[in-house]
């Protein structure tokens, strides 16, 4: 990678567009302080890149050129000042549409929030912001982070850049296309049952999402808040360690943030992992998984052997529960979360002559399908009579998903899953039935509900040039683990397995 | 995919296609009474009715059209059906997992001192009000009767 974004600055003025793409952070930091570019020469490549492109992928729902302008003028003085640059100077970002950002609509892929302008950044933007990143826009999405798919958004869906007749994979889609068309060097996205990881997996970056509590969700647009994490997408691991190690930590405005110190993870990466444990759970290879993706993760599989690491059969005797599980606690959580859009303080209203008819024909009208579908599941479980029946139910083997996990990690220093049964779907294909799109989700809401880090790695391609994700969880706050394992897997050639 | 999704099912709860459903649906009380409360109505018991889906909208503020009150029935029974698998794990030892971070992750700076601080963004906020007088969010009249 290095030697090809050291191309790309030397011949910028005619660069070929193939180039263009592989910008990576380091590449940025390297062109910025060697002057062969300006970052306000970088950011307006970017924002012709996405001009030309995103009519046809729909990766952005908004740009902010005037914020990521007066940022990059902010750097170009910095450097003309000698002075020292912060960590992601210059650096090209966008942000998934359910983070608030100052003065840039963030709608949350529904007519709800059409036009809502928040008036403060969300942390994790606010700590990219100071860190020199330039935000150039907002990200597509399900509706609310609702979806596996992006076909769920109000404003179309994203078309995944590897095959503009599939999806992008949900609900961070636009995030995860952005940066795989080279439209952005990194994202945010965010992630409540695999909404980080899959489209990773689907678009072929690396995507990941800290544990719980790591990164401060204030500012994120709550969708279920025991399950929310923040996380980024990017084309090569360490730069999944820089924007990681910028974002996170514990911030007084999110009190689910926590105190537990941040490594820096860029520096975690590159040892040697020779002698790990790489626990295998038999039941992420059930039936219905891809043959082409299954016989990629196995070669994945092999590159962990041969970097010396351990493979060790184990047992997580509750996944085949998790979705079940996730679908209770997940709508619960929304019916909840999603109980302010009333039509009284922010975004859309619909005219009605009482307030009880207001509050209803403003959210019958600007909730989209799977919103109102899971607002319905998510009260009838918490609903009187019910709550036992399934809310404590699913809480309880909510417990014994996590109980899983620790117990796997008295064995093992890690795990490693496909991240999605299936490569990217054809747009369309899975609309129909919402249960059959949920169970998508089969591989990466073990981990969402048990609170632990997790990552996708590119781990090849099958026919037709469609990328496979390899997922690696770590135990609670064992980011720095994921990452070391994620970038030797890289550094070995597991993209190209 | 579809294979497995199809294996799952089968192997809760019998899930048996939506004929049986739709056969039910202008019969909410008596699919209730008989289906859900006994589970004897033939074929597949209801999960839940269109009542139950009358209901819920009503608590939950959402205002849905006939074809979505029957879109959303038909689909949300489905998903129960689905989750009622979960009945085949005995949790009566099983404490439930309420909070997701223990003690030593830090789920003990979760209380912080009771002060009040500024916050001075009062006017942007009601200015993307959908109706507000710069002071107050204006609503439709609620004193009445």
């Amino acid at each position: 990678m290095g030697w090809a974004h050291s191309q790309n600055w030397l011949c910028h003025e005619a660069c070929d567009e193939e180039l263009m793409t592989n910008w990576t952070i380091d590449g940025v930091r390297e062109a910025l302080a060697a002057r062969k570019i300006s970052a306000r020469e970088l950011t307006g490549d970017f924002f012709a890149r996405i001009k030309e492109r995103n009519g046809e992928l729909n990766a952005f729902l908004a740009l902010s050129p005037e914020r990521a302008y007066a940022k990059a003028d902010e750097i170009d003085a910095a450097i003309a000042d000698g002075e020292m640059l912060p960590p992601l100077a210059g650096v090209p970002v966008a942000i998934k549409d359910v983070l608030s950002t100052r003065g840039t609509t963030t709608t949350c892929g529904s007519k709800i929030l059409e036009n809502y302008v928040p008036p403060f950044d969300a942390t994790a933007v606010e700590r990219l912001d100071t860190a020199g990143a330039v935000i150039l826009g907002k990200t597509n999405c399900d509706e609310f982070a609702m979806g596996s798919s992006n076909e769920n958004s109000a404003y179309g869906p994203v078309k995944n850049p590897v095959a503009l007749d599939r999806v992008p994979g949900g609900s961070s889609g636009g995030s995860a296309a952005a940066v795989a068309a080279g439209l952005a060097v990194a994202a945010l996205g965010t992630d409540t049952g695999g909404s980080i990881r899959q489209p990773g997996a689907f678009c072929g970056v690396p995507a990941m999402m800290g544990s719980y509590g790591r990164v401060s969700r204030y500012g994120l647009i709550a969708f279920a808040s025991s399950l929310d994490r923040i996380g980024p997408f990017a084309n090569n691991v360490k730069d999944v360690a820089a924007v990681l190690e910028t974002i996170a930590g514990r911030d007084a405005r999110d009190s689910t943030s926590t105190t537990s110190p941040v490594p820096r993870y860029t520096e975690e990466i590159g040892k040697s992992v020779k002698g790990l444990k790489i626990g295998i759970p038999r039941e992420y290879f059930g039936a219905g998984m891809n043959t082409g993706v299954r016989a990629k993760i196995e070669a994945g599989m092999e590159v962990f052997r041969k970097l010396g690491c351990e493979l060790v059969d184990i047992r997580m005797p509750h996944t085949d529960y998790a979705i079940a599980t996730y679908y209770i606690v997940a709508t619960a959580e929304a019916s909840s979360n999603l109980a302010r859009y009333d039509g009284v303080r922010f975004g859309l209203r619909a005219k009605a002559d009482s307030l009880l008819a207001m509050y209803k024909n403003t959210r019958g009208a600007g909730f989209g399908a799977e919103v109102k579908r899971r607002i319905v599941l998510g009260t009838y479980v918490l609903s009187a009579g019910y709550y036992d029946a399934y809310y404590l139910k699913g809480q309880k083997v909510r417990a014994l998903i996590a109980q899983d996990f620790r117990d796997a990690y008295l064995k093992v220093d890690a795990i490693v899953t496909p991240t999605s049964p299936v490569p990217a779907f054809k747009l369309g294909e899975r609309t129909a039935d919402p249960l059959q799109m949920y169970l998508a989700d089969i591989y990466t809401v073990t981990g969402s509900l048990a609170g632990v880090p997790g990552i996708s790695v590119p781990c090849g391609k099958i026919e037709g040039g469609l990328p496979v994700g390899l997922q690696i969880f770590g135990p609670a706050f064992g980011e720095g683990r994921v990452l070391q394992l994620a970038q030797a897997f890289e550094a070995a050639g597991g993209a190209a397995v | 995919m579809r294979e497995r999704g199809e294996k799952a099912l089968s192997s809760g709860v019998r899930f048996t296609g939506v004929g049986v459903v739709e056969k039910v649906g202008g019969l909410g009380r008596c699919a209730r009474i008989l289906g859900w409360r006994c589970g004897i109505l033939r074929g597949k018991p209801l999960k839940i009715t269109r009542e139950d889906v009358v209901r819920v909208a009503e608590l939950a503020y959402l205002e849905l059209s006939e074809a979505e009150l029957e879109t959303y029935r038909k689909q949300v029974d489905d998903i129960l059906e689905y989750i009622g698998k979960l009945n085949e794990l005995d949790t009566s030892n099983v404490e439930p997992m309420a909070q997701v971070l223990s003690e030593e992750q830090g789920a003990d700076a979760t209380l912080r001192e009771d002060v009040v601080v500024g916050c001075d963004l009062g006017t942007e906020v009601m200015r993307g009000a959908p109706d507000a007088d710069g002071v107050y969010f204006l609503v439709p009249k609620v004193i009445e009767r």
